[in-house]
């Protein structure tokens, strides 16, 4: 009898644990219909801009190579000129947003001369007498100059926005870069050839802000001198390189450089004319000379570009933040902005509203708009709207009750469901989701991977939107909607858990044996 | 007191039974994060082997056009001014990719002397549907 009138060690455990993995559940149902979310467009936001309506720059996590902060995010509707893949279909020769950038780090809009100069031998590059077809566009009658018609165009339309009373020279080469036939190729790159600063207090300092690197053209505009050096022996304003092994379809049969001027480039083809346009946007100022896997600045000064890339979190401005900060904002996803105003002010005449994101009313501690990413299948969460109140999703399975791939212990009917990322496909997440009656579902990336993400996947039985968040936006979510509700993401979590559930026996029988 | 043998048995089984929990699922949890990767960008490859062949590059006269990575440029110029050449590695490159499906996707970035490093994470950590 007395075995039956105490509880047993093992019914300790198992009490503790049912109530560790639903007390958060209980919660999401007592308070459901105060849990109130929106998945979807949202009609007051410009695609690509912060809820303030500044424009997002790329900061991927993890953290792409090399300058991804000088692009904007990929998520601007209409695509632009400056985000990270240069995208077919945009306008041909169109500038959209870049100038109004290039004005906020300084340059005047007006005119400019801008002079190209070959750094190559003759007989190649631009002087290329290869026969040339002709183009839509484009007359030429050799490669060379086929070449040279394409730059012109671009040259032409940078020349009429940038005010400048000093040339403009911009270096060019035609040289093999890599090639890979069916894998892939270098198209070519650009620069700004020197970068200029002037100290503190100075004077005749005349660039707006001192201690600061500023890419030659822009700097020259200040001066009002040629600082750089002659073109023909390097010392132009802008080096552009091109590969010349596209024109021998190095990358395959039919493939190679478009030199037409109206922006329709066969499939096998590449359109040089964007290429170059946004090249010369980086080489003309839209481009930060600062490391951002570590955030070391170049020689300890920021760059111009640094001082209006501007963190939301962090409250600070890359010109004053730490290398440390710095490489952490680089990687901070869609909380890195633009700061310039002339930028910010023309966003409305460029951009589309409707920028797809999880908008919170309620619980009030998860308030808020986050970023999300719609999943390849299930309904468009880009363009469907779905208002429901937050759930967590749990079940008694291991390694993570909170993974989704079980049906959960939790109701999930009408509601937004939470599960975490795991374990099994986001296919089978989102079935298990439906079949439960979720309106929709809310995937977290996996611990320390804090941006948004598409889920991948296809199954066209899924009619719910899917959509894929950050962690860290993600444990937000869960600590206001189930706070109770063990985090269980970690096998770390786990362990610990597992052995606690030890300790507690061993104490249930140190009592007994205590009695 | 001595313990009946029962409660000896359940108390060693409980820790057992923790421990190795607690091991399985280190093992479950897998060797690092799980990461939706941008296959679009992921041109690490052709974007490091360009920038070794942009560092080479030679101006007519024999000169390189770029400074060596870690070369200090900076000079001070008569106005007062301090100019630095850069080097390679702050080059803008774009790429092409030929995805599965034979289209052509073109992106651009900055090459980086971390890219075998990063390289190695991405994979690491490439998961796509799940």
């Amino acid at each position: 009898m007395r075995r039956f009138g105490k509880p047993s060690p093992h019914a300790a455990a198992r009490g503790l644990l049912t109530a560790a993995l639903l007390a958060g559940g209980s919660l999401t149902l007592t308070d459901a219909a105060a849990d109130y979310a929106t998945l979807g467009p949202d009609p007051s936001r410009y695609y690509g801009t912060d809820p303030a309506g500044r424009m997002l720059l790329y900061s991927p996590d993890p953290v792409e190579l090399g300058s991804s902060l000088s692009h904007w995010d990929t998520s601007a509707t209409p695509s632009l000129l400056m985000e990270p893949r240069i995208t077919s279909g945009l306008p041909f020769l169109g500038l959209d947003l870049t100038p109004m950038l290039l004005n906020d780090i300084g340059w005047s809009s007006g005119s400019s001369n801008i002079v190209i100069t070959s750094l190559d031998p003759a007989g190649t590059g631009l002087d290329d007498p290869t026969p040339f077809g002709g183009a839509p566009g484009n007359a030429a009658t050799t490669l060379g100059d086929a070449r040279r018609n394409v730059i012109d165009a671009v040259l032409s339309a940078w020349a009429d926005e940038l005010d400048s009373t000093v040339d403009i020279d911009v270096m060019v080469t035609w040289t093999s870069l890599f090639c890979a036939e069916g894998g892939g190729a270098v198209l070519g790159a650009a620069s700004t050839t020197y970068v200029f600063y002037e100290e503190a207090g100075s004077p005749g300092a005349v660039l707006p802000y001192p201690e600061t690197w500023y890419g030659s053209a822009l700097a020259e505009s200040y001066f009002g001198v040629n600082a750089s050096g002659d073109p023909t022996v390097g010392d132009g304003d802008i080096i552009v390189i091109l590969n010349a092994d596209l024109d021998n379809e190095c990358l395959g049969a039919g493939t190679g450089f478009y030199y037409g001027l109206d922006g329709n480039p066969g499939a096998t083809q590449i359109d040089l004319a964007p290429v170059i346009l946004h090249e010369l946007g980086h080489g003309l100022g839209f481009a930060n000379t600062t490391d951002e896997w570590t955030g070391e600045l170049l020689y300890d000064r920021p760059n111009v570009y640094d001082v209006f890339t501007y963190d939301v979190e962090q409250s600070k401005d890359w010109a004053h933040m730490t290398d440390a900060e710095r490489a952490a904002s680089a990687r901070n996803f869609r909380n890195v902005i633009w700061s310039g105003a002339q930028t910010t002010a023309q966003v409305p005449a460029t951009l589309d509203l409707g920028h797809p994101s999880l908008r919170i009313a309620a619980p009030s501690a998860a308030a808020g708009h986050y970023e999300m990413g719609p999943a390849t299948f299930g309904a468009d969460a880009a363009a469907e709207t779905v208002s429901a109140p937050l759930a967590c999703a749990l079940d008694r399975s291991f390694p993570n009750p909170a993974d989704g791939c079980s049906r959960s212990e939790v109701s999930l009917s009408g509601t937004l469901a939470i599960v975490e990322r795991g374990n099994c496909t986001f296919a089978e997440k989102a079935a298990l989701a439906q079949q439960a009656g979720a309106a929709g579902l809310l995937i977290i990336n996996s611990p320390g991977q804090n941006m948004a993400f598409n889920p991948g996947g296809s199954d066209p039985s899924i009619t719910i939107p899917v959509a894929g968040i950050g962690y860290g936006d993600g444990q937000v979510l869960r600590q206001a909607v189930c706070p109770n509700q063990i985090p269980v993401a970690s096998g770390f979590s786990l362990g610990i858990l597992a052995s606690l559930l030890g300790l507690l026996a061993w104490a249930a029988t140190w009592r007994r044996r205590r009695a | 007191m001595r313990l009946p043998p029962g409660h000896v048995t359940w108390r060693r089984l409980s820790l057992l039974a923790g421990a190795l929990l607690s091991s399985s699922i280190a093992v479950a949890a897998g060797p690092g994060p799980v990461v939706a990767v941008d296959q679009e960008l992921d041109t690490t490859d052709i974007r490091s082997r360009a920038v070794e062949q942009a560092a080479a590059f030679r101006l007519p006269d024999g000169r390189p056009l770029f400074a060596r990575e870690g070369e200090d440029t900076r000079e001070r110029l008569p106005g007062g001014q301090v100019r630095a050449r850069l080097s390679a590695d702050q080059l803008n490159f774009a790429t092409v990719r030929v995805a599965a499906d034979g289209r052509l996707e073109t992106s651009c970035a900055k090459a980086s002397e971390h890219a075998q490093e990063h390289q190695e994470h991405q994979e690491a950590s490439h998961a796509p549907l799940r």
